[in-house]
């Protein structure tokens, strides 16, 4: 039989496949179309410390092989979030990963000393990375400095595993996955979108209310695959990779460049039971390439 | 899975209804229509549209009921807005239903507070069960409420979306 578990800090997966944060919200509307404990685990929608209404709209646009959003991080804030949410998603088997987001080190380091005592949640992953707000996000990813010293305070209240989530809009993406390993993470969730645009050819204004989005969905796997590729090659940090992910191939792909696990996002908004399906073939698919585990494939490219 | 979010209340209408369409919000009102005319409404179809060219199914509404068509260039009907043609319209029936652009929907649904109106909003979508946040709108309700037009609507009682 083929076995699909993954151990990882703080997360004990029974497959390496999981909804990545933001397209999944708290993980009710999908609830209604399939049981979450087949999952390996949940991102759930980021947290912040207050409500957040998010941006004005639109918020998404479809762009080739892909699509744009600047949602802006609506989410009920972590009392929201802490007292209703994820109590709800306590009646599923899975570990659940909070992706935790603020403006200031203050935010993120509330929001990270709470929710992780939440007994369903086995992990944090920390949005450094999102490129729709206006203060904090990105811009704690972008710097190498501020990314350590961020995920050092992070480490230093939270009850469970740490997992910086990395932005793909720098120069050098390897130099922020080693700034916070020597901040002390325990793992890398790896690809936030891309920083892109999309005009209306008819008036020349952007589409989308807040100018620019985060690019997803199949167009950027490629540059997914060539970061994770490099950064596993350059730090010693379990990584779980995301970006464009919409079949088994796909998920394979990712833990032969590097990843321990992948994350689907976009494409559960083409085909909403994406991730049951994957977790349904990968076991056949694993046979047909002569593997016996999932285990197996992390990392095989540098083994060529 | 679907067809997802609400429809119409058909069952809201009394007597006579109002439908009130514009462009590519049309074409729901013609099945709105077959359904209330099947109840025993009597139905006034106004439809807004660019131009002559664009104006589809006028002979279709006038087989359920009054039929009044606006054009923005004039080239058919009044010229001008769907909202041109109702101030002109007696305010004689007890619902009214609409569906169409944005500016449309936010105009009608102002115009009769005392009567009981149902708005068929659209707003750009992610995911169409209400997980992604894509197409949330404001409400009247407080600063902090907010709907989602794909899992909460599309249909919304007047009054209550701020778009």
């Amino acid at each position: 039989m083929t076995n699909l578990a993954i151990k990882l800090p703080g997360l004990e997966l029974k497959n390496p496949i999981m909804p990545a944060s933001g397209c999944f919200g708290f993980g009710k509307e999908y609830a209604q179309l399939y049981d979450l404990s087949q999952l390996g685990a949940i991102m759930i929608k980021a947290t912040t410390v207050e409500t957040r209404l998010g941006n004005p709209t639109p918020r998404v646009a479809e762009t080739a092989s892909g699509m744009l959003n600047a949602i802006g991080l609506q989410n009920p804030g972590l009392a929201g979030v802490l007292g209703s949410e994820l109590p709800w998603l306590e009646q599923f088997d899975v570990p659940i990963i909070a992706n935790v987001a603020g403006t200031t080190t203050e935010d993120y380091v509330e929001v990270a000393k709470e929710i992780s005592k939440a007994p369903n949640v086995h992990a944090l992953e920390i949005n450094i990375s999102c490129p729709n707000v206006k203060q904090g996000g990105i811009t704690f990813g972008t710097d190498p400095d501020v990314a350590r010293e961020l995920t050092q305070a992070v480490k230093a209240v939270s009850s469970v595993p740490v997992y910086i989530k990395l932005s793909p809009n720098v120069t050098n993406i390897v130099s922020i996955a080693k700034a916070v390993e020597a901040g002390g993470a325990d793992g890398i969730t790896m690809i936030n979108t891309l920083l892109g645009m999309r005009m209306d050819t008819k008036t020349g204004r952007p589409v989308i209310a807040n100018i620019t989005g985060g690019l997803s969905g199949p167009a950027i796997k490629p540059v997914a695959l060539r970061m994770v590729y490099e950064v596993s090659q350059h730090t010693d940090l379990p990584i779980i990779g995301m970006g464009g992910i919409t079949n088994v191939d796909d998920a394979i792909d990712f833990l032969s460049a590097g990843a321990s696990a992948v994350a689907v996002g976009t494409a559960n908004f083409v085909n909403p039971f994406v991730c049951t399906e994957i977790i349904e073939k990968l076991p056949e698919r694993l046979h047909e390439l002569g593997f016996d585990s999932a285990e197996e494939l992390i990392g095989r490219s540098h083994r060529l | 899975m679907g067809p997802l979010g609400n429809g119409f209340p058909v069952e809201e209408a009394a007597k006579k209804a109002y439908l009130i369409g514009g462009g590519i919000g049309v074409p729901p009102l013609y099945e709105l229509s077959k359904a209330l005319n099947e109840r025993g409404i009597e139905t006034v179809h106004i439809l807004g549209f660019e131009s002559k060219d664009a104006v589809f199914y006028e002979a279709e509404f006038k087989s359920l009921g009054d039929t009044h068509i606006a054009t923005v260039d004039g080239s058919h009907g009044t010229q001008g807005f769907v909202t041109h043609i109702l101030n002109e319209l007696p305010k004689d029936f007890d619902a009214y239903f609409s569906c169409g652009p944005t500016a449309m929907l936010e105009a009608v649904q102002w115009a009769y507070p005392e009567k009981k109106g149902f708005l068929s909003y659209e707003q750009r979508m992610g995911c169409g069960i209400g997980a992604c946040f894509a197409c949330v709108c404001r409400t009247t309700k407080s600063e902090t409420d907010y709907i989602k037009v794909c899992s909460d609507g599309p249909v919304f009682q007047a009054g209550v979306v701020i778009s």
